[in-house]
This record gives C-alpha cells, structure tokens and sequence, in this order.
C-alpha cells in the first residue's frame, strides 16, 4: 500500500511545508494505517457476518449462541481482531496492493491466514485447557495429539479464508478506484473555506 | 450480572449505531454544503467508523445471544435474515467507500481544497452510507418492538 511503503520516505524528506510536514508525521507514527484498520476490520466483522448468518439460515443460531458467554464472546471477538490486524499488517508491510500481482497477494493471505487460524486456535487452547491440565483432569499427551491435529486443521481453514479475504481486498481496492474521479476533473478554483 | 451485561451491551450497540448515523450524515450534509473542502475530517471519521463497526459486530451477536433467536421461518427469523444481508452488503460499500478516500488523499494532499468532482463523490458516498444505515436502523426497530 502507497499508505504504508511511503511512510518511510516521508520521513527521509524532511519537510519545510508545515502541512506535509504534519501529514507526514501522522502516517509515520501510526502502528497501524488507515488502509490496514479498514480492510482488517472488514474481513473480521465479514467473517463473523457470513458465519452468523449461515448459522441462522440453518435454524442453529439459538443453539450455537445458548452455550456461549456474553463476556467470552467479546473475548473471543476482540483476539479475533487483532489476529486480523497483524495478519493485513504483516500483509502490508511485504507487499503493495497498488502494484503487486493478484497471485503474490493471494499467497501472503494464505500465509498470514494460516499461522493466524494456528495462533487463534492456541490461545483457545491456553486459555481453556491450561487451567484443566493443572487439576489433572486430562492427560497431557491426549491434549498434545488434539493440539496437533486441531492446529494442521486450523492452518488449513486460515489459509483459505486469508486467501479469499485478500482476494475480496484486492477486488475492493480496485473497484475503489475505479470509482474515484479523474484527478483535476472539472477543477474550479473555489475560495478556500476556513 | 447477566442481565447487567446483556444491558450494557445493547447499549453499546445502540451508542455506536448512533455515532456512526450521526457521523455520516454531517459528512454527507458538510460535503455537500462545502462546509468541509478537505479530505482530513473523513479519514479521521473513517478510523472511528471501523471501530464502530466491530464494536457494532460483537455487541450485535451479544444481543442475539441474549435474545435466543427464533429459526429463519418465523417472522422474525425473516427480518433478522433480511438484516443480515443488509449488514454484509453495507460493510461492502463502505469498504470501497473508505478505501475511495485513502487513494484520493494518496493522490492529493489531505489539507488541500478538494475538487468539486471529488467532493460530489464524497458527499454521494456519506450520503448513501447515512440512507442504507437509517434502513437497518428500521429493520432493527422491527426486530426490537414488532
């Protein structure tokens, strides 16, 4: 992303103009970058979206929502969330969605997609059968066998939800810009409002 | 506690919704009028906006928890579909919408006077959002009190 890449040189000119100057710091500043929030929090609240919704239309929403805490529900969201975040960041950071090939995108998605669904499925581990494993209610190798196979299945799912979720990112992208109006079209000069 | 909690999530929700119906619509109104000429007060909405709208997620699927949705052959099952789709297609709109603004200020300063073409585009844009948001408005409405 232009967003992203050019931080690094806004720093480098140093600015004489006061308002690039400003813009500059503002860019290069930010952990994250409008373009990252944005698509990040797309394909999250998407994600959640499309499985509510299918889980309705199935008639098993009542049911899947019934056993679940409110609070941990939250949680549950928020991690969620922020997997997105550094997932589209470590995306961002590699490649540029102005110049990059489809392909090239496709396969950073998969990437970021695949160790995400790995770490979210850890930290549901850590947090739910820690406290188990230290009662002695279950045996370490069972968690272990359960841990590796749920970890494979959970890189594989991640990795294709990644690769769709760049894929739509790219498409909106695109198609943003193709909406927006030629640079300088129609241009008056108008008295600055203040 | 529960009740408690399932208060202070409705809530949320509804203070959410009504920052970003709120939000939209003085964009839309402040680009039309010209009252606003530059791109910087819409990206600064813009990080709010998606804020909201994971907060609108979560506290949203809080509320269907505590409500324990009837199945899609009910009425209300009908409009909560219907909701649904909504809710999925403006988060599609809204994408290209913000992503519309960040390639036009990588295109033009963020404090410069827009062109009048950009800002119809921008004041169509808010416009649009502040309308599809005021349906779900309704349809949630519907799903609250009948």
């Amino acid at each position: 992303m232009a967003e992203d890449q050019r931080a690094g040189e806004h720093m480098a000119e140093g600015a004489s103009a006061t308002e690039p100057a400003r813009d500059a710091t503002q860019i290069s500043t930010q952990p994250v970058s409008l373009v990252t929030w944005t698509l990040a929090t797309f394909d999250t609240a998407l994600f959640v979206l499309l499985g509510v919704l299918a889980a309705h239309a199935s008639g098993g929403l009542a049911d899947l929502l019934a056993g679940l805490n409110t609070l941990v529900g939250v949680a549950v969201f928020c991690y969620l969330w922020a997997l997105f975040v550094l997932a589209v960041r470590w995306i961002h950071r590699r490649v540029s969605l102005d110049s990059a090939g489809v392909g090239t995108l496709a396969l950073h998605g998969a990437a970021a997609g695949s160790v995400a669904g790995v770490v979210f499925l850890l930290g549901l581990f850590v947090v739910a059968l820690v406290p188990t494993l230290q009662s002695g209610g279950v045996r370490l190798q069972a968690v272990l066998l359960v841990l590796l196979i749920g970890a494979g299945v959970a890189a594989v799912v991640g990795g294709v939800v990644g690769l769709l979720a760049s894929l739509l990112d790219i498409a909106v992208y695109g198609l943003a810009g193709h909406l927006l109006p030629e640079a300088g079209s129609e241009w008056v000069t108008e008295p600055r409002r203040r | 506690m529960g009740a408690l909690t399932s208060l202070a999530i409705r809530t949320l929700h509804v203070l959410a919704m009504a920052a970003l119906v709120g939000g939209t619509t003085v964009l839309w109104y402040s680009y039309r009028s010209g009252a606003i000429a530059t791109l910087a007060p819409a990206r600064q909405f813009e990080w709010l906006f998606w804020g909201e709208v994971g907060v609108l997620v979560f506290t949203g699927v809080g509320n269907l928890g505590a409500l324990g949705p009837p199945g899609p052959g009910t009425g209300w099952g009908r409009t909560l579909l219907v909701k649904l789709a909504v809710v999925v297609g403006f988060l599609g709109g809204s994408v290209v919408r913000t992503l519309l603004l960040v390639r036009a200020s990588d295109r033009e300063n963020t404090f410069d006077d827009l062109s009048p073409a950009l800002r119809r585009t921008l004041s169509r844009v808010y416009g649009a959002t502040a309308a599809v948001m005021l349906g779900i408005v309704v349809l949630a409405e519907v799903l609250a009190h009948g």
